[in-house]
């Protein structure tokens, strides 16, 4: 049987129905809104108790939440979460400009 | 003779200050500076070979702690400078200032070297912070900047992989789509009911397109979930786990006879069998293989009716194109009772009835070769198949037997939910009836007027009296019953 469809098999008598989309589902793709709160965590331990690492890890946990994120959702809650991870290694390299001390 | 003394004592003393200088840093020689004019202090209305011995014996003190070789041969010399010293007491050291090579510089009658003067601008450098000097010490700043450049760059590209992907996806399945379907793509934010013609971009890895205008078709969905290769760790990941890019083409159908079938690949079948809500309540067996239906090994099938329904849906058409395209072909789920997947939350106590869809879901496993972009083209027999079945499918009529039976697996599945969510519609009934009784005992405490007090009062007498005779009555008859 010919798979290629033809106008008759269109049918005259059809309904568009619009598109809706669903909702965003946060069990769907955990990942932006788990990095998301993680970059927060690191921001203000950075912050606060003036740790280098953890101001580091906060930008990067910002910037694997930005590029996991769904076009749906507000591009401010990404962005101000970056702002603040990229503020809170600008504040400890201002209070104390020594290099970061490695474990080893 | 006396000049030539002289000249020797400035001399060593110029010859003294250097070599200090080159083993001490600047307290140190300051320490001396502080000592040699405490001795100053010390011995001022001494001789001056005195403070000379004293000066000498500070050197020596010096040296020994700093250097072993050296002060033997200073003592050596001081004992002999001495000597020259004690010769000529009665010269004045001050008559010796200015000489060349003479760097001391007489301060509030204390003597103050002249290098160290100079040295004062220095000192400034000196007071820069270790940690400015050299960059090296940044390495770990330098490598923290660098992974979130590569990041970066990691992200632009994957983004326009992902981009050139679904465009080409698109590219070769439009034609089909337009003959298919009235409407091909629609922007739910425009009010105008017209074909974009475009994907709609959910994430950097999902893409949809929505397709709505035919016959007993409610409309299609097809998502693109593609690898996340726009992010680093998910593609290091990608890596040790390789996940293919999939294409979910669902048909919304607006007639459906009652049917739950799917088939599909091993790994996808058992599965969707454990996460599918449908699958579980109506296809209790254990998948099957389909050599019945000339279905490739590698395939399995699950059906609530096995009699007529896969026969029908199984049909050569389909399954040649399923056995030509395995590589790309995942799963097929049919069902009039689709409602996703299960909800991980078992423990809740009260289940809402899912709601159903009537649909038609095709998974085709994207295998990605940039090297032969053809394989895209391979997909569209499989999107023709898909609508094949879907005008084929409002056709099909159960037989008697499978619609009974159909309908009793319905009903019994109405019927769990129910008693599942009874105990709970109890509970409720009888909380709605408990308020209900003190927002009327409310009533009657707040009201001013005794009689209509009285009244009220009389009436929730009777109605508890009523309860109460009630439940009389219906102990007896189960007594009688019993009897």
């Amino acid at each position: 049987m010919d798979l290629t469809p033809n106008d008759e098999l269109k049918g005259r008598n059809y309904a568009i129905v619009r598109y809706k989309p669903k909702a965003a589902n946060a069990s769907d793709d955990p990942v932006p809104d788990y990095m998301n709160l993680l970059a927060m965590i690191f921001s203000m331990c950075g912050l606060m108790l003036k740790i280098k690492w953890c101001a580091w890890c906060a930008v990067f946990c910002s910037l694997i939440s930005f590029a996991n994120s769904r076009s749906s959702e507000d591009s401010r809650q990404v962005l101000s979460s970056f702002m603040l991870s990229v503020s809170a290694v600008v504040m400890t390299y201002l209070q104390n400009p020594a290099p970061m001390v490695t474990p080893w | 003779f006396l000049f030539f003394t002289c000249l020797l004592i400035a001399l060593r003393k110029v010859f003294m200050f250097a070599y200090a200088k080159q083993f001490y840093k600047y307290d140190h020689t300051s320490l001396f500076r502080n000592i040699e004019d405490n001795e100053f202090a010390e011995f001022e209305d001494f001789d001056d070979t005195e403070k000379q011995t004293t000066i000498n014996n500070g050197f020596v003190e010096f040296e020994a702690e700093q250097v072993e070789e050296k002060p033997t041969n200073e003592v050596e010399d001081v004992v002999v400078e001495t000597e020259e010293d004690e010769e000529f007491e009665s010269l004045d050291p001050d008559e010796f200032e200015g000489l060349p090579g003479d760097d001391t510089i007489w301060e509030n009658d204390k003597k103050v070297d002249k290098n160290i003067k100079k040295k004062k601008p220095e000192l400034k450098i000196a007071d820069v912070p270790l940690h400015l000097r050299s960059w090296d010490k940044y390495y770990v700043e330098i490598l923290m900047a660098l992974g979130i450049f590569v990041y970066l760059i990691n992200f632009f590209i994957g983004k326009a992989k992902n981009n050139t992907l679904a465009s080409s996806w698109l590219s070769h399945h439009l034609d089909f789509l337009h003959k298919s379907f009235a409407l091909v793509g629609d922007d739910p934010q425009n009010k105008k009911i017209e074909s974009t013609n475009e994907l709609q971009k959910e994430s950097e890895h999902v893409y949809t397109l929505w397709c709505s205008g035919r016959q007993c078709c409610e409309g299609m969905l097809v998502e693109l979930k593609l690898l996340k290769r726009q992010d680093l760790i998910s593609v290091i990941a990608h890596q040790m786990k390789p996940i293919n890019d999939q294409v979910t083409i669902s048909v919304k159908m607006t007639t459906l006879p009652s049917l739950v079938f799917c088939v599909g690949i091993k790994k996808s079948i058992t599965n969707l069998h454990k996460t599918m809500q449908d699958l579980c309540l109506y296809c209790a067996d254990k998948a099957k293989m389909g050599e019945k239906y000339n279905l490739p090994l590698s395939m399995l099938m699950l059906s609530e009716l096995y009699g007529d329904v896969p026969a029908f849906i199984l049909d050569s058409t389909v399954v040649r194109v399923l056995k030509d395209h395995q590589n790309l072909f995942d799963s097929l789920h049919i069902s009039d009772q689709y409602s996703g997947a299960k909800p991980l939350d078992q423990n809740d106590d009260a289940p809402a009835i899912p709601e159903t869809v009537k649909q038609i879901t095709l998974v085709i496993n994207y295998f990605i070769v940039p090297e032969k972009p053809s394989e895209i083209g391979e997909m569209v027999p499989l999107l023709k198949m898909l609508i094949y079945l879907s005008d084929k499918l409002k056709k099909l009529r159960l037989s008697r037997d499978s619609q009974i039976k159909a309908d009793k697996h319905r009903a019994d599945v109405a019927d769990r939910y129910l008693k599942q969510t009874h105990a709970q519609r109890q509970e409720a009934a009888q909380q709605k009836k408990e308020e209900k009784a003190r927002a009327l005992k409310e009533r009657m405490m707040n009201e001013e007027d005794p009689e209509k007090q009285r009244r009220l009062d009389e009436m929730i007498q009777r109605k508890e009296q009523n309860k109460k005779n009630k439940k009389m009555m219906k102990g007896r008859q189960y007594k009688v019953k019993a009897m």
